[in-house]
């Protein structure tokens, strides 16, 4: 046996011999052949490439937005059996950012803008590389994917049907249909106000997240946090019964300085109250309570104190003479209105009460107003 | 260096084919498999349960297909159901251990074992081993003993019961007559609209299948069913879970079990040169197989 081996192997050598001084230097790439070439013996001539081999894939480079992305797609070439599919690209695209962005469709993506499937996937299957899905598979793999995984009795929205219409319910020819298609989107889903979690950090065991204020007050978008969620999250059988769980990494891109050196910023003894500005120093009023957390604490994800002085961020038009004192709610009368703003705004400290004792004895702010209250 | 090795072992098995094959009688079965035979990988992970495969495959038999609706209905895996003489391939359903999974369904059919103990068993040698893995029926040579149904370790081959002249074994036949002797992709591969069946060359498949385990390991269990089965099979199966539950017998990687050979020896004495003949190739292959992996 062998020796049959060794008389074999000297053959099978000799005869490569050629071959191998054809391969170059390639060949000794810590790669395996099959990563590349899709056959069993590339020549120079057909080297049977795979098209974007896993190594060098990076994925789309040049994204765009939701909003940009195509509405609608006709699927129509399964016409001979239903009537064509029409599948909401955009709406898809909405819903695909919680899910891992446009990638979580457009995988293997060759670096540079996103590719439609047919790049890649041809109509017909290639009987020459068998690891590519044909259109037609590459489709159906991917979508029932995520349609199957919350649809487990198949009633909803993965039979056959509620893709490929009959043909007596075509919609494709019909453009007022597809016009309000075209504007579906995920609804917004129902948020929580707060979720109070135990963790098994004995000294303070109660974390407190509120989940609403994370969104309107301090103005995250859902695929901020929910990056790589399935549709089954939620929309499973079980769903509702589940457990929310929270990881420290679900909160560290803000959170990074309270996870390294403050638990009790999340973590207490009991459940915490809503983060409230004013404890900072700085009760948020009128105009500043609409605004969102980003507008005055200016590309700070872990936010930290700012100057009060309103100059510090109204700049252009808030110095005196370029003023409109109406702004604030209370607009000068014509005897007030040409003073300097330190008469009675003293040392420019604007968060203090203003005084009106430079000229008058007797009068003092609220209960006397330099012109008239025009809103609050 | 496993193409030559390849080559030169298939000439060495075509030659003493020929050499015994002159004294052999009719009824010898031929088990001259080619390196390049075809298969079909399964990946259950993709399949849907949607049964296109089950009408594609009766269509393409011409038995009775009924309505193609009707096989969206999913209580049909409220039971579980065998192939049988009136649908050669069906569907079951198996609860999903993995969690990104709701139901796993698998299809089931004629694996095309490279070492059937239906062919060993067949005593007319009505069964036979195609070049391309096929493993067929012959409906001429078949005297109805149904051997093969016992000896098959998949309980694959079913008899006609209802009929009294002329009842058949029916079994998948890999498409053979119409389309894998062609070179064609079979009738089910060509219906799956997931393309969880790929049709191709077997050894492809295999590299497919655990390149697919690579890329993917939680998706998949690291275990190609039928890659070493029953000695391998033309059938090839990737799984998310346990192939034990996932319906398929817990079969080991022997070949041909023993059961079928007494029989044969026992009743049909004369019979023993093919045996001997098995034996010989069955030992070019055990020598290829073991240098192959000495190889790897
Ligand atoms: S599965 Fe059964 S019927 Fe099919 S080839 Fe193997 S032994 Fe024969
Ligand atoms: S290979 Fe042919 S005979 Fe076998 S299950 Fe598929 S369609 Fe039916
Ligand atoms: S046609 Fe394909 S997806 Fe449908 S049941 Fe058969 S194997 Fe599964």
């Amino acid at each position: 046996m062998k020796r049959m081996m060794i008389i074999l192997g000297i053959l099978f050598v000799l005869s490569s011999v050629s071959f191998a001084q054809q391969l170059g230097h390639h060949a000794k790439f810590p790669l395996r052949c099959d990563e590349c070439h899709y056959c069993k013996k590339p020549t120079y001539n057909e080297p049977c490439l795979k098209i974007a081999p896993n190594f060098i894939r990076e994925g789309i480079t040049l994204h765009h937005s939701v909003e940009d992305a195509p509405t609608l797609f006709i699927i129509d070439t399964l016409q001979n059996k239903y009537a064509p599919a029409v599948f909401t690209h955009r709406l898809h695209a909405q819903m695909g950012e919680m899910l891992g962005g446009c990638e979580s469709c457009h995988h293997h993506n060759p670096p540079g803008k996103v590719q439609p499937c047919i790049e890649c996937h041809k109509p017909e299957r290639q009987l020459n590389d068998l690891s590519r899905p044909s259109l037609k598979g590459a489709y159906h793999q991917l979508c029932i994917d995520c349609h199957r995984s919350w649809d487990s009795d198949w009633s909803k929205t993965s039979d056959c049907y509620f893709c490929h219409p009959k043909a007596s319910e075509d919609i494709s020819q019909s453009p007022k249909q597809l016009a309000e298609l075209a504007k579906k989107r995920h609804p917004v889903p129902k948020t929580p106000e707060v979720y109070v979690l135990k963790s098994d950090y004995d000294e303070a065991p109660v974390v407190t997240f509120y989940h609403k204020q994370h969104i309107f007050t301090f103005g995250l978008a859902c695929k901020n946090c929910h990056k790589d969620n399935a549709c089954a999250d939620c929309h499973a059988s079980d769903a509702k019964t589940k457990e929310i769980s929270l990881e420290h990494d679900n909160c560290l891109p803000c959170h990074e300085k309270a996870i390294d050196e403050n638990c009790e910023h999340c973590h207490g003894i009991e459940q915490k109250a809503p983060f409230n500005h004013a404890k900072t120093g700085w009760p948020l009023k009128v105009f500043h309570q609409n605004l969102t957390c980003q507008t005055c604490h200016k590309n700070q994800v872990e936010f930290s104190a700012l100057n009060t002085n309103c100059n510090s961020c109204h700049k252009a038009n808030w110095q005196s003479g370029a003023f409109s004192h109406s702004v604030t709610g209370v607009q000068l009368d014509e005897n007030h209105v040409e003073i300097d703003c330190e008469t009675c705004h003293l040392n420019h400290n604007f968060n203090a009460k203003p005084q009106c004792t430079e000229c008058h004895e007797d009068k003092s702010f609220p209960k006397d107003i330099p012109g008239k209250i025009i809103k609050r | 260096m496993s193409q030559s090795r390849r080559s030169f072992l298939k000439a060495m098995g075509t030659v003493s084919l020929t050499a015994v094959g002159a004294k052999e009688s009719k009824a010898t079965p031929k088990n001259v498999v080619s390196d390049d035979r075809l298969g079909v990988l399964v990946d259950t992970t993709v399949c849907i349960g949607c049964r296109q495969c089950e009408y594609a495959c009766k269509v393409e038999h011409g038995l009775p297909a009924g309505n193609i609706d009707d096989y969206s209905d999913r209580s049909v895996f409220e039971t579980m159901r065998r192939p049988d003489h009136t649908a050669l391939t069906v569907v079951n359903e198996y609860p999903a251990e993995n969690s990104r999974q709701q139901s796993v369904t698998v299809k089931v059919q004629c694996m095309h074992c490279d070492h059937p103990a239906c062919v060993s068993a067949c005593i007319v040698g009505a069964f036979t081993k195609q070049e391309n893995g096929a493993v067929i029926w012959d409906e001429g040579r078949c005297i109805g003993c149904r051997y093969c149904m016992v000896a098959c370790p998949f309980q694959i081959p079913a008899f006609e019961f209802d009929k009294t002249i002329q009842p058949r074994i029916m079994k998948c036949d890999f498409c053979y007559e119409t389309r894998t002797s062609k070179g064609l992709p079979t009738a089910c591969v060509e219906a799956c609209p997931t393309e969880a069946l790929t049709f191709g060359k077997r050894y492809e498949l295999i590299q497919i299948a655990h390149e697919r385990i690579r890329k993917n390991p939680e998706r998949y269990i690291d275990h190609v069913f039928g890659e070493h089965e029953v000695g391998g099979t033309s059938w090839l199966y990737l799984g998310g879970q346990e192939f034990l539950r996932l319906g398929f017998p817990d079969v080991g990687t022997n070949p041909a079990p023993g059961a079928t050979e007494p029989i044969q020896h026992a009743i049909f004495k004369f019979f023993v040169p093919p045996v001997a003949l098995y034996a010989l190739l069955g030992g070019i292959m055990w020598l290829g197989k073991q240098s192959s992996e000495e190889e790897e």
